[in-house]
């Protein structure tokens, strides 16, 4: 299984000690695991570090099932972007950052019927502290069949924390819902409807953030189900109680 | 130093009269703890929904603590804001919960409470004047000491929803049944 095998693929942290070597620092590593012999490893300073300091490692399975608007949506197809923010001790270890779904629709069914995107997400990400645990935020945007783009709203959640305590035949099933911001003050809303141009938000990180989202508002319609399952190795040798 | 951390949402605020509300939320814990990582308190947007009357807030939470001592264990309060069209913002529902004592993955559920219009005036002004009575001394949230001639009228739920990860709990002996 290669999975792990892949370099850390963050600039400022490339080691250049060989592939055996690193070995010998973690002997904790599972065997199955081989490292891959390509010179895209990181520098030895940094990774000598971590490998003293013990991490954990998580990975995130599952898929981006589908989108729900209850009075319909409101441009015929619908695609989404995600991206995935974690803090600063959270490194990526595999995985795509960002994605951009297919055009989806539901049109030819009942309007407030699910539109399906299956989009997967499987990554990988390796920390010292669970603070800034990793984070979906997915933009919804809406493309009439003339080829306006529009954006329909905004949707973020926690990569799940827990992962083996459901039954093992049940993935998790999160729904969130899908804010869409609106315009700050009457003249801003007319101007938007004689316009055709809606507001966006310009960094949607703003959504995440505590402090600075005071004074947005945002209109909550529609919601995004998600099915994520976590598997962690190493978290209870740093002395974490996961469960009771 | 044993540490908790807490993460999660502020999810939602349900069954309040009001429809455009948001939430100020801040997370209190006695002297023995002390914050390491991550911000104890924020303000969300205001949410409103468009069908329902719920309003959606979505705010992440990712608090890390360390602990001295099991004493002061952490509460996090919560206050709901009206907001109306001249953008006067007053608040109407006031709660506190603690923080669950087990690790794992938590939904909680805030019933919160607003101070009561003393009389007709006050409840006309309530209505058309930019909203109701505040508590002076937020400290009444959390402490049961001076609530005695206070009068006050159930609001809405706050749901909430909180991961808790403990460590090195066991090594000070604390057991979690």
């Amino acid at each position: 299984m290669s999975v792990w095998s892949e370099g850390i693929s963050l600039p400022g942290n490339m080691d250049t000690s060989p592939p055996h070597e690193k070995r010998k620092q973690k002997p904790k590593k599972n065997s199955k695991k081989k490292k891959s012999q390509s010179a895209k490893e990181s520098n030895s300073k940094p990774m000598e570090a971590k490998a003293t300091a013990s991490y954990f490692s998580l990975s995130i399975t599952g898929q981006i099932v589908s989108a729900t608007f209850p009075l319909g949506p409101d441009k015929e197809f619908v695609f989404l972007r995600y991206e995935l923010i974690a803090g600063p001790d959270w490194q990526l270890a595999s995985g795509p950052q960002h994605g951009l779904t297919q055009l989806a629709t539901n049109k030819s069914g009942h309007f407030n019927e699910p539109i399906v995107f299956n989009m997967p997400i499987e990554v990988t990400y390796r920390s010292t502290s669970p603070y800034g645990w990793p984070q979906i935020l997915v933009s919804v945007f809406g493309r009439s069949g003339l080829g306006r783009e529009r954006l329909l709203g905004y949707a973020h959640i926690h990569l799940p924390v827990f992962g083996s305590r459901r039954p093992a035949e049940q993935m998790e099933q999160l729904q969130t819902p899908i804010l869409m911001p609106k315009c700050p003050n009457m003249i801003a809303d007319v101007t938007s409807w004689l316009l055709r141009r809606e507001p966006e938000l310009k960094d949607p990180k703003v959504l995440l953030d505590n402090l600075k989202c005071k004074g947005l508002a945002m209109e909550s319609y529609g919601s995004l189900d998600f099915q994520l399952s976590s598997v962690m190795r190493g978290a209870r040798k740093l002395g974490y109680h996961w469960h009771a | 130093m044993a540490e908790v951390h807490i993460i999660g949402q502020i999810l939602k605020a349900v069954d309040f009269a009001e429809p455009h509300l948001y939430c100020k939320w801040s997370l209190q814990s006695g002297n023995a703890w002390r914050l390491v990582q991550g911000e104890v308190q924020g303000q969300s947007h205001v949410g409103s929904h468009r069908l329902q009357n719920c309003s959606d807030f979505a705010q992440p939470l990712d608090i890390h603590l360390s602990a001295a001592s099991v004493l002061g264990w952490p509460r996090l309060l919560v206050e709901v804001y009206a907001v109306n069209v001249l953008n006067q913002s007053w608040p109407v529902g006031y709660g506190f919960v603690h923080v669950p004592t087990t690790p794992g993955s938590h939904r909680l559920e805030i019933s919160t409470w607003k101070v009561a219009p003393n009389g007709w005036w006050q409840s006309i002004r309530e209505q058309f004047g930019g909203g109701g009575a505040a508590l002076s001394k937020t400290d009444l949230l959390y402490s049961g000491v001076e609530r005695y001639k206070l009068h006050t009228l159930s609001s809405g739920k706050v749901i909430v929803d909180l991961n808790l990860i403990f460590r090195k709990f066991e090594d000070y002996g604390v057991e979690f049944k």
